[in-house]
């Protein structure tokens, strides 16, 4: 069995340390995962995305067409990385744009960025991640929410609550990220269950 | 989290490790004694690790001026008897290409372990140069790890080989191993030994013409015997069975395992290949037995298939052989391009087609920019400024380093980028070729100075060849993640070092325009450089300037380790016009437009440099949190 997924975002927006925060509580719970991210040049503001094949995968990058999960740390990076995804794929999206850094860029409405998850009948998640991890004492944190969300929709084996916890509880700041963990977990208890 | 920087109790746990660490706690596992590297994506944190842990287990770790120095110094303790390693980014190895093709002449007395970190798709490179080649044309085994899993295993084995033949080693590693994290089994290192010993023995070692012609005869009966070697190892086998073998060269096996899966084929026979340079022929000849049709699986290029191809030539086998026909030779593999091309050889359906298309959005491009905060912002802002005021034709020779982001709007001043040291290197031909009214302008980072910028530099001196040389001192190897150099006063494990100045060496090389200016002032950065022009223009020859600061990114990431309070600047936005020069022509990523055009400073982005007061028109850029001495003290 393997699990595919994508996390897409903005360089700087802590899409590493998400993936490793995830890999970290599915190794809790005996569960391998690859992840493969990408450093350097591309890291600067740009574009990333990060892979993660949880399960027998051996091979380092999630397959377009095949990805089981998109989570999207910002709309248009999510839309980027849409072509991961399968039909029966879940995304979780934050809702947040964030312009890119070179002058006199055209911008796509919230609309149209979310209308590509509608009109293609996937299911998707749109979750406050600034405002809920603001909300938890810092707005870097929104990765952590995003982790929240995450673990709530329980798709993922060996990705549960209770590792999670403790594996946010190693990091610096561990305050508020469980904080944020916990604001992100019951969003989706809330609002989707 | 479980990452051995983090977890105290790691020696005996399964930890989440980045594919580098692993190669690293690999080679802490073999016992490495000295270690020297000159830092490159995808290679950097292999040494970065090492040094870590450098004090606990006391072996000799650096970061070396250069990767041809990095390997000399690697070498020279080899020969001492000492296991050592040095690792660099693919392009790396060119300027580390002379003393490595005449290492596997000499051999070594301990072992010799050369990480190369090939980036196939050139995340972060200028080219994508498969270096499989280099052990093929230098005589010199190459291993490679068939998954991330295997990283830290075929580190210990890229040691043992070594050891045994006394001779180097080449690991390969690709950005995708480099860069993946994976979890990994790490023990206590046996026995680390960083001292050597010297035997004279200028017969193997002072290659004079007598003794090469002797050594070369030698080297291809080690490399007879490693071929022999890798024919028995656990890291090259076959698996299953069939009428179709697939033989794949290193991690290339992880997309041929996982894409069979989806193609639900189990009648395959694959031959799995870690040690591929010397191809182990014997191997390659077993698993062939009963086999009707070859593919290769290797990522970039056809080196395996030519061998393989020859191979049969020569043993009079007539049976198809495929490899880049099937396969792209350009850009990194993907279980997608793996997949189709299995699919198609195997005459089954590609099981991915089904992807979503995105037709009614237009996403707008986001390449990486130039931090908040950037001292290359500064210098990018004057200098273009600069040359405007003094009506000279611009050729900006950019170079290695965060500042090729120059390349971006609004700025345009990198028209060419090749190599490190090409900035300088390349304005000598265009300061001959060209005619007075251009000016060479050779843009070039502290450590890539340091690395190959000097020699260009006092051939431009030398051969008299006017140019600007603008040297953006940021402090550290920035890009790669801030790593010190002989410029910052600090070694690999930052203790500090003697440090040697950029203006000295300038000076020491004959130029007589020697200038250093701080690109947070940006008047007074402009003024520095319109006087070195105007001085090339009248005296015709070489100036240079040097604009020094640290990397933003590195001092408010100690800011905030250290708990010291960031300084930011806010809009005052009765002042604030909307003329667009703070967001449109200076673009620091924390100015962001409204919607009536007027500025707006995210001070959770904004590190304080005040770059922007001076560019701002009308003054409306004004302080919200003011510097604190503890601040200051930070920028050296």
């Amino acid at each position: 069995m393997e699990y595919n997924v994508i996390l897409a975002g903005v360089g700087g927006q802590g899409l590493i340390t998400l993936a490793r925060v995830i890999a970290s509580t599915l190794l809790m719970n005996n569960v391998n995962s690859i992840i493969a991210e990408t450093h350097g040049m591309s890291q600067r503001g740009g574009s990333v995305n990060v892979h993660i094949r949880v399960g027998d995968a051996l091979s380092p990058l999630s397959p377009v067409g095949g990805t089981h999960m998109l989570v999207g740390l910002e709309l248009i990076e999510a839309v980027r990385a849409a072509k991961y995804i399968r039909r029966d794929g879940i995304v979780l999206l934050n809702n947040y744009i964030l312009k890119p850094g070179i002058p006199g860029v055209k911008m796509p409405s919230r609309e149209e960025l979310i209308s590509v998850f509608k009109e293609n009948n996937l299911r998707y998640y749109i979750i406050p991640a600034q405002k809920l991890a603001k909300e938890a004492g810092n707005v870097i944190v929104a990765n952590i929410v995003m982790f929240g969300a995450m673990v709530a929709l329980n798709e993922i084996s060996g990705l549960d609550k209770s590792a999670a916890k403790e594996v946010l509880s190693g990091l610096r700041f561990k305050e508020i990220n469980l904080r944020a963990f916990e604001l992100g977990y019951k969003y989706v208890l809330e609002e989707f269950k | 989290m479980s990452s051995i920087k983090e977890s105290k109790e790691c020696m005996v746990r399964k930890v989440i490790l980045l594919g580098n660490e692993a190669i690293a706690w690999g080679a802490i596992e073999a016992g490495v004694g000295f270690v020297s590297a000159y830092p490159g994506t995808p290679s950097t944190e292999v040494v970065e690790t090492l040094a870590r842990y450098a004090p606990k287990y006391k072996y000799h770790v650096e970061w070396s001026v250069n990767e041809k120095v990095a390997l000399e110094a690697a070498y020279g303790a080899a020969i001492a008897g000492v296991k050592s390693l040095t690792a660099m980014k693919h392009v790396g190895v060119n300027v580390a290409a002379d003393p490595l093709s005449t290492s596997a002449y000499t051999g070594v007395e301990g072992s010799l372990v050369i990480v190369s970190a090939d980036d196939p798709s050139m995340w972060s490179s200028q080219n994508e140069q498969d270096n499989r080649y280099y052990g093929l044309r230098a005589f010199i085994p190459v291993l490679e790890a068939g998954s991330p899993y295997e990283l830290k295993d075929i580190t210990t084995e890229a040691f043992k080989l070594s050891s045994i033949m006394k001779h180097p080693v080449i690991l390969r590693s690709v950005t995708r191993l480099s860069h993946s994290r994976i979890p990994v089994e790490i023990r206590e290192p046996s026995e680390i030994k960083s001292k050597g010993s010297f035997k004279k023995n200028p017969a193997k070692y002072a290659v004079i013409p007598s003794h090469a012609r002797k050594l070369r005869g030698e080297m291809l009966e080690r490399w007879n015997r490693i071929e022999e070697y890798l024919n028995n190892v656990w890291y090259n086998k076959i698996e299953g069975d069939g009428r179709r073998l697939i033989i794949t060269s290193g991690y290339a096996y992880s997309y041929v395992v996982d894409s069979l899966k989806y193609l639900n084929i189990s009648d395959i026979k694959i031959l799995k290949l870690s040690g591929m340079i010397p191809l182990p022929r014997k191997l390659v000849l077993k698993a062939m037995d009963g086999v009707d049709e070859i593919l290769v699986v290797e990522e970039l290029e056809p080196i395996i298939e030519t061998l393989v191809k020859s191979l049969l030539y020569d043993e009079n086998i007539r049976i198809p052989v495929y490899g880049k026909k099937y396969i792209p030779q350009i850009g990194e593999l993907t279980l997608n391009n793996v997949l189709k091309g299995l699919s198609k050889w195997l005459d089954l359906e590609y099981p991915l087609s089904d992807v979503i298309t995105v037709d009614g959005v237009e996403l707008p491009p986001r390449p990486p920019v130039l931090c908040p905060g950037c001292p290359h912002r500064g210098t990018f802002f004057a200098l273009r400024r600069a040359v405007i005021r003094s009506r000279v034709k611009p050729v900006y020779a950019g170079d290695i380093g965060c500042y090729s982001l120059g390349i971006n709007k609004p700025f345009e001043a990198q028209d060419t980028i090749v190599e490190m040291g090409g900035s300088i290197g390349l304005a000598n031909g265009f300061s001959h070729t060209l005619s007075r009214e251009y000016l060479p302008i050779a843009i070039i980072g502290d450590s890539t100075f340091f690395h190959s910028g000097i020699t260009p530099l006092i051939n431009a001196v030398y051969n008299n060849a006017p140019m600007l040389v603008v040297v953006l001192d940021n402090r550290v190897t920035a890009m790669t993640g801030n790593q010190p150099h002989p410029g910052s006063g600090y070694n690999a494990i930052w203790e500090k070092a003697n440090e040697i100045k950029i203006e000295d060496i300038a000076r020491a090389s004959g130029v007589k325009f020697v200038k250093v200016f701080d690109p947070f002032k940006i008047k007074e950065s402009e003024k520095v450089i319109l006087e070195a022009i105007n001085y090339i223009k009248e005296n015709n020859e070489v100036a240079l300037v040097i604009a020094k600061r640290a990397c933003s990114l590195l001092v408010s990431s100690m800011a905030r380790r250290k708990g010291i309070s960031i300084p930011t600047y806010k809009v005052d936005l009765d002042k604030c016009t909307g003329c667009g020069i703070c967001y449109n022509a200076f673009t620091c990523p924390a100015i962001i437009p409204m919607e009536d055009g007027k500025a707006y400073i995210d001070e959770s982005l904004c590190v304080g440099c005040g770059e922007c007061v001076e560019i701002c028109p009308f003054k409306a850029i004004i302080p919200s949190k003011p510097w604190t001495t503890e601040y200051e003290s930070l920028w050296w």
